[in-house]
C-alpha cells in the first residue's frame, strides 16, 4: 500500500467520524427553525386569554411560518404530567395547546402530534387535563409516551453528567417540535418551566433525580435538536405546592404567556414574573446558571430583543 | 312433550357459550369499556364470586335454572367449561378416540367438594383459587391470553410506528409475576392434556361447583332422555358424550354429570335422544329409562357394566386417572408453596414491609377471606400497581393481589378495581371515599435520601404525592436545598412517593401497609385566586 493510500484512508476515516452517521444526522435535523429576521427574541404577553396571547406573540416572533413549513410533521410537548383538571394548574392550558395545533395546521403542517411522558397514569392525564379533547377537536393527534419501545437513545456530547438519553422517537422524527410548559412551583427544583419540561421527552427520569437534578436538566437542554419555540403557559399558576396540583395547593390566575426560542431566557423571564407572586430568586434555580454555562441560552434579558404585550 | 330440532339446541348452546366467553375475555384481556356492564354481570353470576358476595338472588336463580334445565351452567356459562370445549375443538385430532360410558367418581367428588367447602369456611385459601373454575380461567386469561394479545398489539405497532393512530399504541406487558405466569402455563397444559385424553372429566369428577350442580341436576325437570323403542343401541350418543355419562347399553344417563352440551342429540339417526320435559315429572308414567340415576340405580347399572365391559380394567384405569389428577394439582400446588415459603422467609429477614391491600378492601382479613385470586383487578389496573402476591399475605393466600410499587402506584382518582371486583373482596368506593381511605402509612428514612446523602435536589416523592402527606421544606443543613417532610395522617398509602424515589435498593421513602384501613385526613381543594397583574417583573 502506498503512503498516499494510507493518508487518504485516514482522511476518509476522520471525515466519517466527524460527519455523524447518516441516520443520526437525519434524526436530529430540524427544518423549521429559521433565523430571526428583525423580530423579537422574547415575547411576554399579559391579560388576554391563552389563544389570543399566543396569536399576538407568534406575530411578534415572525409568524408561525418561521417555525412550521408546509408538509411538516410537528410535535407539541406540553406538560401533561398529572391527573389534574385544568383548574388545578398542574398541566399546560388545553386552550393554548389546541390554539397552537390550529396555528401549525394553518401553516400547512401535515400532522400535529401531542405527547408527554406523564408521571401519573398517562391516559388519565391526557383525558382529565382536557388536552386530549382539545387537541383532537383542533385536528391534532395524541401520542402515547408510556412505553420504552417508543424511545431511542441520543448522545448528548455537551452534557456534563447526562451523556446520553432515551428520547421519544416522535420528537426525533419530527420536522419541528414545540415546547409548551406550564409555569409552576416545584418542590425539588424550585420552579419548573421550559427547561425542566424536557424531562417529559425522556424515558428514564430516575437517573436525573439520582445524579444532580439541576445539572441533568441543563444537560438534557443541550439536546442537538432543541425545540423550535418554547411557549410558557402562565395563565393559571400553581404558586405553592407544585408541581402536582390538587388538594391543599394554591392557584393564581395571572393570565400570562412567554415565548422564545431561547429556553434559558424564557425561563428567566417567567420566573421573574412568578417572583411577583412569591419570592423566587433566580440564584435558587440551579439549572438556569448551569444551562447558561453550557450555552443553552442566556439569563441576561437585556441582551435580547424583548417585546412586552398587554392585551 | 316438546320436540325441537336437535341442532337448534346445539346452536343455542354454542351461541350462548361464545357470547359469555367473548364477554369475559373482553373483561380480562382488553381494557375497553365495551359491554363492560354485561361482562360484569356474567362475572358476578359465576357461582363462587356470587357465593363470596352472598348474592342470594343470583345463587337462587342459578339453582332454579339447574333444577329446571340441568347443569346448563357448565356448558353455557362457565368460562373454564367453555375454554375446555374450545381447546378440544382446536386441538383434538380429527379422528378422535370414541369415548364410552364411565361410572361416576363416587368417592372423589364428595371428598373434593368437602375439602373445598372447608377451605371456603375456614378462610379463603389457595385451594379455592385452584379449584374455582372462574378463577382458574381468570389466571390463565390474564397471564397467558392477555400477554398474547399484548404481544400481537405491540408487533402491529412496531410494524407501522409513526403512522400509527392513537388507538394503536404499545401496551406494557401486564403486571404478572413469574410464579403466576408459570402457574397459568401449568394449568393450561394440564387442561390441554386432560381435555384431549378425557373430555370434560375435570367438570364431571373434580370441579366442586360441578359436583354441587350435579346434585341438583339429578332432579332437573328438563333433561336429555331416550326413546327406548326407537333406540338401536348404536352407541353413537355415548361416543360423543363429553363427560362419558351416557350408558347407551342400559339406556341410562348420569344426570349429575351431564353438562348439556347436546352433542348426543344430532348424532342420533333414529330420533331416539331428546331434550325435553322429564316423563316422570309430566306423569307420563312407567318409562323406566327416564329415572334419574339415584344410588340404588347406579349400583344396578354398575352390575350390568361388569357383564358388559369388564369393569376391573376400567376401575383400575379410573383409580389411576384420579391419582394422576391429584398429583397434577399438587404438582402445581407444591412448587407454589415452596416459592411462597422462600419469598416469605426473605421478607421476614429484613424489616418486613406489610403488604398493602387495595383501597376498598377495608382490612386484610376481609380481603383474603373474599378474594378468589381471579386476577380481574390485576388485569384492569391502569397503573399496574396490583400484582399477584407471592406469600406476602401468607402462604395460603398466594396469587391474591397486593399493591406493589415497583411498576406503578395507585392513582389518586381511580376506583376501577373496586368497581370491578366480582367477589366483594374490594368493595365499591366513591372517589371522595377513596381520598379518605388510608391503606398504609408513609415512612421516611432521612439518611438514605438523596438530599442528605448527596446534598442534591430531588423532590420526586413530594411531587408525586397527591395528598400533601409528603412536602418539601427547607433543609436545615443546606438552606439552598429542600428535603421531604411527611405528615402521615394525610397519607392514603398510594405508594407514589415510594415508586418515584430514585434511591436503590432500599427506598428512602416507603409505605407500610395497614392491616385494617384507617380514615385519612384530607385537605380542602384549593380555590383559584384571580390577580390582576400589571407588571412583567423584568
Amino acid at each position: 500500500m502506498r503512503r498516499r493510500d494510507i493518508l487518504r484512508a485516514i482522511a476518509l476515516g476522520g471525515a466519517a467520524v466527524v460527519i455523524r452517521p447518516f441516520g443520526n444526522f437525519d434524526v436530529l435535523a430540524q427544518t423549521g427553525s429559521g433565523a430571526a429576521s428583525g423580530s423579537a427574541d422574547l415575547v411576554a404577553a399579559l391579560g388576554g386569554d391563552p389563544a389570543e396571547m399566543l396569536r399576538q406573540a407568534l406575530l411578534e416572533l415572525g409568524g408561525i411560518e418561521r417555525f412550521v413549513h408546509k408538509g411538516n410533521r410537528v410535535v407539541i410537548k406540553p406538560n401533561i404530567g398529572w391527573d389534574n383538571t385544568p383548574e388545578e394548574a398542574g398541566n399546560s392550558n388545553p386552550e393554548l395547546v389546541a390554539a397552537l395545533v390550529r396555528h401549525c395546521l394553518g401553516a400547512g403542517a401535515a400532522k400535529v402530534s401531542v405527547l408527554d411522558h406523564t408521571c401519573d397514569q398517562w391516559k388519565a392525564c391526557y383525558m382529565n387535563s382536557g388536552i386530549e379533547q382539545a387537541v383532537k377537536a383542533a385536528g391534532g393527534e395524541m401520542l402515547s409516551a408510556d412505553n420504552r419501545s417508543s424511545y431511542q437513545q441520543v448522545d448528548l456530547p455537551r452534557g456534563k453528567i447526562l451523556k446520553n438519553a432515551q428520547i421519544h422517537k416522535a420528537i426525533l422524527e419530527s420536522d419541528a417540535w414545540f415546547n409548551v410548559p406550564v409555569l409552576k412551583s416545584h418542590g425539588g427544583t424550585g420552579m419548573t418551566v421550559s427547561m425542566k419540561n424536557l424531562m417529559g421527552i425522556v424515558w428514564d427520569r430516575g437517573f436525573f433525580h439520582w445524579n444532580d437534578l439541576h445539572q441533568c436538566i441543563a444537560d438534557i437542554c443541550t439536546l442537538p435538536k432543541p425545540p423550535v419555540l418554547n411557549i410558557v403557559d402562565a395563565y393559571r399558576i400553581l404558586v405553592k405546592g407544585g408541581p402536582r396540583g390538587g388538594r391543599g395547593k394554591e392557584v393564581v390566575v395571572a393570565k400570562g404567556l412567554f415565548a422564545s426560542t431561547d429556553m434559558v431566557a424564557v425561563d428567566t423571564a417567567a420566573i421573574r414574573f412568578f417572583n411577583q407572586l412569591r419570592a423566587m430568586p433566580l440564584e435558587s434555580i440551579g439549572y438556569l446558571s448551569k444551562g447558561e454555562e453550557l450555552s443553552v441560552g442566556t439569563t441576561h434579558l437585556d441582551s435580547l430583543a424583548v417585546k412586552r404585550l398587554k392585551i | 312433550m316438546w320436540k325441537w330440532n336437535s341442532r337448534l339446541f346445539l346452536f343455542v348452546r354454542r351461541f350462548c357459550a361464545a357470547a359469555v366467553f367473548l364477554l369475559l375475555s373482553l373483561l380480562f384481556i382488553s381494557t375497553s369499556s365495551v359491554f363492560l356492564q354485561a361482562a360484569q354481570c356474567v362475572a358476578a353470576l359465576q357461582i363462587i364470586p356470587a357465593l363470596m358476595t352472598a348474592s342470594w338472588l343470583g345463587l337462587i336463580l342459578l339453582a332454579l335454572a339447574t333444577l329446571l334445565f340441568g347443569r346448563a351452567y357448565c356448558s353455557f356459562f362457565c368460562p373454564l367449561g367453555i375454554l375446555q370445549d374450545l381447546l378440544a375443538r382446536l386441538f383434538a385430532r380429527r379422528k378422535r378416540k370414541h369415548r364410552h360410558f364411565r361410572p361416576p367418581a363416587k368417592l372423589m367428588r364428595p371428598v373434593i367438594a368437602v375439602f373445598f367447602a372447608a377451605a371456603l369456611a375456614f378462610g379463603n385459601t389457595v385451594l379455592v383459587t385452584l379449584l374455582d373454575p372462574y378463577s382458574l380461567y381468570g389466571i390463565m386469561a390474564v397471564n397467558l391470553f392477555k400477554q398474547g394479545w399484548t404481544a400481537l398489539n405491540n408487533a402491529l405497532v412496531q410494524y407501522s410506528w409513526f403512522a400509527s393512530l392513537f388507538v394503536l399504541y404499545p401496551l406494557p406487558y401486564s403486571n404478572l409475576t413469574i410464579v403466576s405466569f408459570l402457574t397459568a402455563l401449568a394449568l393450561l397444559a394440564f387442561f390441554m392434556v386432560f381435555v384431549l385424553l378425557r373430555g370434560r372429566e375435570y367438570c364431571s369428577s373434580i370441579c366442586p361447583v360441578g359436583t354441587v350442580l350435579g346434585w341438583l341436576g339429578r332432579y332437573a325437570l328438563f333433561r336429555v332422555r331416550f326413546e327406548a323403542n326407537q333406540c338401536t343401541h348404536c352407541r353413537r350418543c355415548e361416543q360423543v358424550c363429553k363427560t362419558s355419562c351416557i350408558d347407551s347399553g342400559a339406556l341410562q344417563i348420569d344426570y349429575s354429570r351431564c353438562v348439556l352440551c347436546f352433542n348426543c342429540l344430532p348424532v342420533c339417526s333414529h330420533n331416539a335422544v331428546h331434550y325435553g320435559l322429564s316423563k316422570l315429572a309430566s306423569k307420563a308414567g312407567h318409562d323406566s329409562t327416564c329415572y334419574p340415576v339415584g344410588k340404588e340405580k347406579t349400583e344396578q347399572v354398575e352390575d350390568d357394566k361388569v357383564v358388559l365391559v369388564g369393569i376391573n380394567a376400567d376401575r383400575r384405569r379410573f383409580v389411576g386417572l384420579h391419582l394422576a389428577v391429584l398429583a397434577a394439582i399438587s404438582g402445581v400446588g407444591v412448587p407454589l408453596f415452596a416459592q411462597a415459603r422462600k419469598v416469605h422467609a426473605r421478607a421476614t429477614e429484613k424489616e418486613a414491609q406489610v403488604a398493602l391491600t387495595p383501597p376498598g378492601s377495608r382490612s386484610r382479613a376481609h380481603f383474603i377471606r373474599h378474594c378468589t385470586a381471579c386476577q380481574l383487578c390485576v388485569a384492569r389496573c391502569p397503573t399496574r400497581v396490583l400484582r399477584p402476591s407471592l406469600g406476602e399475605y401468607g402462604l395460603l393466600q398466594i396469587l391474591q393481589p397486593r399493591m406493589d410499587f415497583g411498576l406503578g402506584y395507585c392513582n389518586y382518582d381511580c376506583v376501577i378495581c373496586s368497581e370491578l371486583c366480582p367477589s366483594g373482596a374490594i368493595l365499591p368506593l366513591s372517589i371522595q371515599e377513596k381520598h379518605e381511605t388510608q391503606t398504609g402509612n408513609v415512612h421516611f428514612i432521612q439518611h438514605l435520601c438523596v438530599v442528605e446523602s448527596k446534598l442534591q435536589s430531588c423532590g420526586a416523592c413530594a411531587e408525586h404525592c397527591p395528598s400533601l402527606a409528603v412536602k418539601m421544606v427547607t433543609y436545615n443543613k443546606a438552606p439552598h436545598l429542600t428535603i421531604p417532610e411527611i405528615t402521615p395522617d394525610l397519607c392514603v398509602g398510594c405508594g407514589a412517593c415510594e415508586h418515584a424515589c430514585p434511591v436503590l435498593p432500599d427506598k428512602a421513602i416507603y409505605v407500610q401497609g395497614l392491616l385494617r384501613h384507617q380514615k385519612a385526613r384530607i385537605l380542602p381543594r384549593g380555590q383559584q385566586i384571580h390577580r390582576q397583574m400589571d407588571s412583567f417583573g423584568f
